[in-house]
């Protein structure tokens, strides 16, 4: 399981590498909470680390334009991005589908992986279901999925979607391949749920920033370190990982 | 015993995928033997078997990694209206 950190500039990627993140996740808290940051911080991020710290450019969720989503695909692989993150919510499935597949031509020649993202509140918007988002990566020939949230009032992903349907989407991109990512105000306490469904990489941002403030607090190397020990801790079975879904013992009664 | 998947050398992912592809040719009832490095990966390995009707007939945990023996059950055909269920890992 990797470690995705959202960042918002150099130095914020830097602490997050410096802490042990796998993958810089670019974004722009400013557009939606999960748009677009613009090309010069991208290439300055990308130009600052070697390839194995994976660099991923999150376009947030894109409008129901083919040719400007193609575009922008175009340049996170002109910029040397590692993946580029194309999220849907007010979006029919065959919008999306053709969109996805759009993106898939922009990259043809760019060593970049192509993501496609949903998120678990889009009932709130009326928008996509988020459960489709295997059929869609299949379809379109994406390399992988990302499950995310809009919402950053407390929610989290866990408030949209059970441990059973993500495990069940997660294992589903898995068997095709895919790349599977979980996202959405993930916290500490969430752990033992994330890493019992195993997705490929686990996204963050509030959980590594200053005062757990993902808005005005920055990413903070030391807690990106903290977190990343408390994975490992449950991969290696140090902290047992069912032991808050076991049911609790029957008493018996004399 | 059928087939061997090593998944210490894979990922998680590419282990399942591996699987998905050997079952495939195979009758009901064949075996498996798959390592996994971890504990996610060892969740997801049952995860899948549950996933599609087979059954972990056998499992051998070596430090932090494990061995498990799946039986492949039916046809092998998905059956992705069940909710997959994980059980505790063996200590």
């Amino acid at each position: 399981m990797m470690l995705m950190v959202s960042v918002q500039n150099l130095n914020e990627a830097l602490e997050a590498v410096a802490g042990g993140a796998d993958i810089v996740d670019v974004k722009n808290l400013r557009e939606m909470m999960v748009g677009s940051n613009f090309p010069p911080v991208v290439r300055e991020v990308r130009s600052a680390f070697p390839k194995q710290v994976h660099v991923s450019v999150t376009l947030g969720v894109v409008p129901d334009q083919a040719g400007t989503v193609a575009m922008a695909v175009y340049g996170a692989g002109a910029l040397g991005a590692t993946s580029v993150k194309v999220g849907f919510v007010q979006s029919t499935y065959d919008s999306a589908l053709r969109i996805l597949r759009e993106s898939r031509r922009a990259l043809e020649g760019f060593d970049t992986k192509l993501i496609a993202a949903t998120f678990a509140d889009s009932d709130l918007y009326h928008g996509i279901d988020p459960r489709l988002v295997v059929r869609l990566a299949q379809e379109s020939r994406s390399d992988g999925i990302l499950i995310d949230t809009l919402v950053k009032d407390g929610r989290n992903l866990f408030d949209f979607l059970g441990e059973p349907e993500l495990k069940g989407l997660v294992v589903e991109g898995k068997e095709s391949g895919l790349s599977t990512a979980l996202s959405g105000a993930l916290k500490v306490a969430n752990l033992d749920t994330l890493v019992r469904i195993n997705p490929d990489i686990v996204g963050v941002r509030g959980a590594v920033c200053a005062r757990g403030d993902r808005e005005a607090g920055s990413v903070v190397a030391s807690s990106v370190a903290a977190l990343k020990e408390e994975l490992r801790q449950r991969w290696t079975g140090a902290i047992d990982v069912f032991a808050g879904a076991r049911p609790p013992p029957q008493r018996v009664e004399s | 015993m059928s087939l061997s998947v090593d998944g210490t050398t894979l990922s998680c992912k590419g282990a399942i995928a591996q699987l998905t592809v050997a079952f495939r040719g195979l009758p009901p009832g064949s075996l498996a033997r798959v390592r996994v490095a971890d504990i996610p990966s060892r969740i997801d390995i049952r995860a899948w078997a549950d996933r599609h009707g087979h059954r972990c007939v056998e499992e051998v945990r070596h430090g932090t990694a494990f061995e498990l023996v799946i039986s492949k059950g039916g046809d092998g055909s998905a059956d992705v209206s069940r909710a997959p269920t994980d059980g505790p890992a063996p200590s």
